[in-house]
C-alpha cells in the first residue's frame, strides 16, 4: 500500500491519475503540525511496525530554494524548530537528484545555498518514522519559488507538479517493484491436528519454516505426521520426530 | 561501493576522513552530528540496506577497547579485550552476531585513531593484553577503505607487551611478521561459504592468503568458527578438513581455534529478520546461560569431526576449542 501526503489540494490535484486501490492520497493541510496529525490518522495507535511493514510513505509537493530547480528526493531532513535531523534511507530509489529539506514554520525569505525549505517535510516524516522503518519513507520536493512566494498560486503549483508527474510516477513504480512481500505460511490445521498447546505451537512454527529454509517443504512434514495423532501427548512424540530428522536428533 | 557516505561533523577535518573521502569520490556526502542519528535509528531493514550499505565517519568520544564476553576465545592468553575501531561489516554472512547486534547494515569507521592507540597505551601500562582489533568488524576486508589494520599492526609491532589479533574472511596481501601479531583466517567449507558467507572470498582464496602469510613468517591462527549444521555436515566438514590439511603446512600454524555456532539469546529476533531464509539462523537452537546454542549432541559432532581429524593428524597441541 502506498500513502501520498500532499499539504495543498493544488498539490494532490495531478497525482490523484495515481490513486488506485493500492495508492491512497491524502491532503493533510500546510504545516508542521497538520502533517503530522494527518500521517497519526492515518495510521492509528494499535498498529505495529509489523503490520505497516508493506507500506510505502511518499510526502510530495513544492519547495523553495536559493538555486536549485527541479524536483529532489530529501537524503536528510532538519526540523528547524526542534533542530533534529532526520534521514531516510534511499536504497530503493535512483536516478533522482538528493538535497536536504528544512522545515519551518515560516517561508524563509533568506535561504541558504543548496537546500530545500518547506513546511511539511520534518514532521511528517518524524510521524511515519514511529512505524514505517526509514527506506520506505520518501520526502520529493518539486523547488516552486525562491521564498518569494507571491506569484505562487494553486494553479503554478498544479502545473508544477503536473511537470515532474512523469518523473515521480517512475519513482513509485521503481519502489513498488522493488519491494517483495514475503510469504506468510499458516499453520492452523497442523495446530489443530497436533492438539498443540502454545508451547506446541511455536515448536511447529518454528521447525516448519526451519524446514522451508533447508529447501524441503515443512507444512509436508507435519501434515504426513497427522493420521497417527490421537491426541495432544501423540502430538508431542510427533514434533519430537520431525526436530529429530530436521536437527540430526 | 557506497552510495552515501555520512560524514560527523567532528570528523570532517580528520586525515582519516579525507582520505576515504577522496577514494570514494562519487558517494553523495552527508553532514551529520553524530553517527546514532543514523546508525541507531529504529526499524532500519537491514536487508534491503544490505543491498546498498552507506558509510559513516564518525569520532569515538567514549570508550575505544572493551573487556571480551565469556564466549569469546582468550586462547590461553589471559587478559581478553577488543578494540571498536569500526562496527559492523561489508560482508553479509547470515549467521554474523553484529546483524542481531546493530539492527543495520550501515557501516561505522571511527577515524580518530590516534585516541584509540592512546587508550591502548594506558591499559598497557596495567600489564600484557590481547587485543582483538577486528572484532566488531573486518578490517581486513575494510583495507582498502581505511588503514586501521596498519594502524594497529605499526602500533603492536613498537608495543611487544600486546598480542593484537587481526581476524578476516577476506583476502590478505600483506602480513607482517612481529610474534606478537596474529593473523586469524576464519576458514570455511566452500559449501558453507556459497550458503552462508555472502560476498567473502573462496576457500581457496584464503587459504592463498594463509599460505602467503606463512611463507612470509607471520603468525598464523585458523579459525574454523563457527561450524554451522547442515544435513551432510560429517562429509562437509571431513571433506573440508581433508583440503586443510592437505593445503596447508598445518605444522607452521600458531593454533587452532574450533567452536559451533552460539549467539546471544537477545540477538537471535533480530538476526532471523535480518535473514529471514537462512537455515543457519532458522535452525530451532536450545538456550543456554542466555545464549542460543545447538543441542550439545549436535555440538560435540559438529566439533568432534574437526577436531578428530587435526588430533588425528598430530596439531592436539594446536587446539582451542570452544564447547
Amino acid at each position: 500500500m502506498i500513502y501520498i501526503f500532499t499539504a495543498l489540494e493544488c498539490e494532490a490535484k495531478p497525482l490523484r491519475t495515481l490513486e488506485s486501490d493500492d495508492v491512497k492520497i491524502i491532503v493533510t493541510g500546510t504545516g508542521r503540525i497538520n502533517a503530522a496529525f494527518a500521517v497519526g490518522r492515518t495510521f492509528p495507535s494499535g498498529l505495529t511496525r509489523s503490520d505497516l511493514k508493506d507500506t510505502l510513505v511518499f510526502n510530495i509537493g513544492c519547495c523553495g530554494s536559493r538555486e536549485l530547480d527541479g524536483l529532489y528526493i530529501a537524503d536528510k531532513i532538519t526540523d528547524e524548530p526542534s533542530g533534529k535531523d532526520m534521514y531516510p534511507d534511499l536504497q530503493r530509489i535512483c536516478n533522482v537528484r538528493e538535497a536536504q529539506v528544512i522545515s519551518s514554520d515560516r517561508v524563509n525569505k533568506d535561504p541558504l545555498s543548496g537546500i530545500l525549505y518547506d513546511m511539511e517535510a520534518s514532521s511528517f516524516f518524524q510521524a511515519s518514522s514511529k512505524l514505517i522503518s526509514p527506506d520506505r519513507i520518501f520526502v520529493l520536493k518539486a523547488v516552486s519559488d525562491n521564498g518569494y512566494t507571491e506569484d505562487i498560486t494553486p494553479s503554478v503549483i498544479t502545473s508544477l507538479i503536473s511537470r515532474h508527474l512523469a518523473e515521480i510516477k517512475e519513482i513509485t513504480d521503481s519502489v513498488i517493484t522493488g519491494m517483495t512481500n514475503r510469504e506468510y505460511r499458516d499453520y492452523e490445521d497442523i495446530y489443530e491436528g497436533f492438539h498443540a498447546s502454545e508451547s506446541m505451537k511455536v515448536q511447529i512454527r518454528e521447525l516448519a519454516e526451519y524446514a522451508y529454509s533447508t529447501g524441503q517443504d515443512g507444512r509436508e512434514l507435519f501434515c504426513k505426521e497427522m493420521n497417527d495423532i490421537a491426541s495432544r501427548k501423540d502430538g508431542k512424540e510427533a514434533i519430537l520426530r520431525v526436530r529429530a530428522y530436521l536437527c540430526g536428533g | 561501493m557506497f552510495g552515501h557516505i555520512y560524514v560527523e561533523d567532528k570528523a570532517r577535518d580528520h586525515a582519516m576522513t579525507r582520505r576515504i573521502l577522496d577514494r570514494f569520490s562519487d558517494s553523495t556526502v552527508i553532514g551529520i552530528r553524530h553517527f546514532k542519528d543514523v546508525f541507531n535509528r529504529p526499524g532500519q531493514d537491514v536487508l534491503i540496506q544490505g543491498k546498498d550499505r552507506s558509510l559513516i565517519l564518525a569520532v569515538n568520544d567514549g570508550k575505544k577497547i572493551f573487556e571480551a564476553s565469556p564466549v569469546c576465545q582468550d586462547m590461553g592468553l589471559g587478559d581478553f579485550f577488543y578494540a571498536e575501531s569500526a562496527m559492523n561489516c561489508i560482508f553479509s554472512c547470515d549467521y554474523c552476531f553484529l546483524k542481531g547486534m546493530y539492527g543495520t547494515s550501515n557501516v561505522v569507521i571511527f577515524v580518530n585513531s590516534d585516541d584509540y592507540l592512546a587508550e591502548c597505551a594506558q591499559r598497557l601500562d596495567k600489564g600484557p593484553m590481547y587485543l582483538c582489533a577486528s572484532f566488531n568488524t573486518d578490517l581486513g576486508a575494510l583495507n582498502g577503505i581505511c588503514e586501521w589494520q596498519s594502524i594497529w599492526e605499526d602500533f603492536a609491532a613498537s608495543h611487544t607487551e600486546l598480542t593484537l589479533e587481526l581476524r578476516s574472511k577476506s583476502v590478505i596481501h600483506d602480513t607482517r611478521t612481529e610474534d606478537n601479531i596474529i593473523y586469524a583466517f576464519t576458514l570455511s567449507p566452500e559449501k558453507i561459504i556459497k550458503e552462508f558467507e555472502k560476498g567473502t572470498p573462496s576457500l581457496d582464496k584464503r587459504i592463498e592468503s594463509v599460505n602467503r602469510a606463512l611463507a612470509k613468517g607471520s603468525s598464523v591462527r585458523l579459525c574454523f568458527d563457527p561450524l554451522i549444521y547442515i544435513k551432510d555436515f560429517e562429509l562437509c566438514y571431513n571433506e573440508f578438513a581433508d583440503k586443510v590439511i592437505r593445503d596447508i603446512d598445518i605444522i607452521r600454524v600458531r593454533d587452532i581455534s574450533i567452536g559451533s555456532f552460539r549467539i546471544s539469546s537477545e540477538y537471535i529476533a533480530a538476526l532471523r529478520r535480518a535473514c529471514p531464509d537462512s537455515s543457519a539462523v532458522l535452525y530451532p537452537f536450545e538456550k543456554e546461560n542466555g545464549f542460543c546454542v545447538y543441542p550439545s549432541g549436535i555440538r560435540s559432532r559438529l566439533i568432534g569431526t574437526l577436531e578428530k581429524r587435526f588430533v588425528e593428524e598430530g596439531f592436539g597441541s594446536k587446539l582451542y576449542v570452544m564447547r
